[in-house]
């Protein structure tokens, strides 16, 4: 069993979880225009230039790594990571971290610098750009020295992580984990999401009839789970792949049926036990018909839809534990929100989608994360 | 004392390309099972990993479709990032679609999957010089949450772009596959496979870690009909941990 003893987040809408509740009941969005060439809105998150890390830890600055700094020193998620430490040994807890795109930024900005020229060691790539070293940089500033490694099937990267974690905790490899969800903007998914046409110059408005796709946000995710009971648990997870196509969603939402129908099947409910799906709506014309026709075909229809990219933008490997913040962050105060920047819904769409705040104790929420490569990760979260 | 899996199925394939040649130019054998018109974009690293894995799968004698898969690699698509962030710093608006979608880490395993017709759960991972350990711990912990599907493990590196070199070395590019099984499930068919023994050890205060060479060393898992004997590695995990893996002599499961 998987239990949630500490959570902190920073995204654009919000540092730390009593500020992103907030911003979600009082429609606080985090996107703003982008300053840079292409007409968009992005969830930047605002002070991480003046975010210092610790002197020892230096060479790994880079924008990635101080997302993940200035998570950590939020919540007092440090201060929880050091009691468990402190109770299990630091050599039994494991570390999980989801990225897509990790300090790609850094290359970007070292290839701009350098044009044509080579690399160096003095460049510090493998303390930033290298996919693995924000969870290297995690595991040198927390007292964490299991098993690390970092999951990286792009946007559904953070949310296996948390299932990846279940998986180590019921086999006893770790006693605790730290499972985190950290991407940050860069280039590559801006001017790469566009090559797709899959940026909105406007805001993002998910499952509306006039969506237009995404907004691009950054953000970091921690959680920190044990095997031991705590007020909130992992319930199940279910991962599937469309086998269908790279970056299109299966048309029907095959895969993200399955990966829905194996974590009820993991957690032993019905779809009927689920209060509230956190949808992983991103606001592109396919992903939202697919996840909506899984979610119609598996869930009655009363059952309450909304995506929060409208506050955070799409956090890309980030959005799977953001997801799951959003979901206990519901569990704690029954406040379902809304999906923002929503006004009138796809008439073609057959899920009970927010448009207005509700309120409603769920006993169980589901959280969905799909990622290029047809990757699918669904997970379910209840009370202890 | 360790915990005991079946390996039954084990691939190996590297690129015979002429590093002089572009990435374009690779001579990588087209594997069998990537003939869906979706994968006509798949990069170097996936057809690799393509091949490893289908040899794999064809030993253990079972269909790509039925199994879960884990890849892992340090650096993964190296090859395509560094041509997208050439292209960024250049002209960033021409930046192709495809070359953005096969930069990800998971661009081997999703064409795989899609290549396989493989509805199930598929995961990419990356752990620095651990990778190759970590990975297979990944591994084997979806086996265990999901004993009765065989999980296809594959790990690859592939050539880093010469601007790079200095910073990341240059290993030969290369893919290994590994098909592990739980031990219970019955096999009517028998066929010969090698148990696995892992364990998880933390190694002592102030001991170092083994030399990092990340790749099983030749013939480390073969299954060819003369059985080699049993062999001990000693993988490194962590800065603090070991996974060490046995193999036991080549044999017929029990009845």
């Amino acid at each position: 069993m998987l239990y949630i003893h500490a959570f902190s987040a920073t995204a654009s809408c919000g540092k730390g979880c009593r500020e992103l509740r907030q911003a979600l009941l009082e429609d606080r969005p985090g996107l703003t225009p982008w300053a840079g060439p292409l007409s968009t809105h992005v969830g930047a998150v605002s002070g991480l230039d003046e975010i210092r890390l610790p002197e020892r830890l230096r060479h790994f600055d880079c924008r990635n790594n101080r997302l993940a700094e200035m998570a950590l020193r939020l919540d007092q998620f440090e201060a929880a990571v050091q009691a468990t430490a402190g109770r299990f040994g630091a050599s039994r807890i494991g570390l999980i971290v989801g990225t897509s795109s990790s300090g790609i930024a850094t290359l970007e900005e070292t290839y701009s610098r350098k044009r044509n020229e080579p690399c160096d060691p003095a460049d510090r790539l493998g303390d930033t750009f290298e996919l693995h070293a924000t969870t290297r940089y995690l595991g040198q500033r927390l007292p964490i020295a299991g098993p690390a490694i970092t999951v990286s099937s792009a946007c559904s990267s953070s949310a296996q992580s948390l299932a990846l974690a279940h998986q180590w905790l019921e086999q006893k490899w770790i006693d605790a984990a730290v499972v985190a969800g950290i991407d940050s903007l860069c280039m590559t998914t801006l001017f790469g999401f566009r090559a797709l046409n899959l940026i909105t110059p406007t805001v993002c408005r998910p499952f509306d009839r006039a969506r237009a796709g995404i907004n691009l946000g950054e953000a970091a995710a921690l959680m920190l789970v044990s095997g031991q009971p705590a007020p909130w648990r992992l319930a199940g997870y279910g991962e599937s792949s469309d086998a269908y196509h790279i970056t299109a969603p299966h048309p029907d939402g095959e895969g993200a049926w399955l990966a829905m129908s194996r974590a009820l099947a993991m957690a032993g409910i019905r779809p009927t036990d689920i209060g509230y799906i956190h949808a992983h709506g991103t606001g592109t014309r396919l992903n939202d018909a697919s996840e909506d026709r899984a979610i119609s075909r598996l869930f009655p229809r009363e059952t309450p839809v909304s995506s929060t990219k409208g506050w955070t933008g799409h956090t890309l490997g980030a959005a799977g534990m953001m997801g799951a913040l959003f979901s206990l962050l519901t569990l704690d105060s029954g406040f379902l929100p809304r999906t923002l920047n929503t006004q009138e819904c796809d008439p073609s769409l057959r899920s009970r989608i927010l448009l207005h705040h509700e309120h409603a104790h769920p006993h169980y929420v589901l959280s969905n994360a799909f990622g290029f490569g047809g990757n699918n990760c669904a997970l379910i979260f209840s009370g202890a | 004392m360790g915990e005991h899996v079946w390996l039954s199925g084990l691939g190996f394939a590297d690129d015979c390309a002429d590093p002089d040649r572009s990435p374009e130019g690779s001579m990588v054998t087209e594997p069998v099972a990537f003939t869906h018109a979706e994968l006509r974009h798949a990069t170097r690293a996936a057809r690799l990993c393509g091949l490893a894995a289908e040899r794999a799968c064809l030993e253990a004698g079972r269909q790509p479709a039925t199994l879960s898969t884990v890849f892992s690699s340090a650096l993964g698509e190296l090859e395509i990032t560094d041509r997208l962030c050439t292209t960024l710093v250049e002209q960033p608006l021409e930046l192709s679609p495809v070359l953005f979608h096969n930069s990800v880490h998971n661009t081997a395993a999703g064409y795989w999957a899609i290549a396989a017709q493989s509805r199930n759960p598929c995961r990419a991972v990356a752990a620095g010089p651990f990778s190759f350990a970590m990975g297979f711990l990944a591994a084997l912990g979806q086996l265990r949450a999901e004993p009765e599907t065989p999980v296809l493990y594959v790990y690859y590196e592939m050539t880093v772009p010469d601007r790079l070199k200095p910073v990341f070395g240059s290993p030969p590019a290369r893919a290994s596959a590994f098909v592990l099984e739980s031990p219970k499930p019955p096999d009517p068919d028998r066929r010969p496979r090698r148990l696995l023994t892992f364990e998880l050890r933390e190694r002592s205060l102030g001991a170092a870690p083994v030399p990092a060479d990340p790749w099983p060393p030749a013939g480390f898992g073969d299954t060819s009909e003369v059985a080699p004997p049993p062999q001990s590695r000693i993988f490194p995990l962590s800065e603090q941990h070991d996974l060490i893996l046995h193999l036991a002599a080549r044999n017929r499961p029990p009845a």
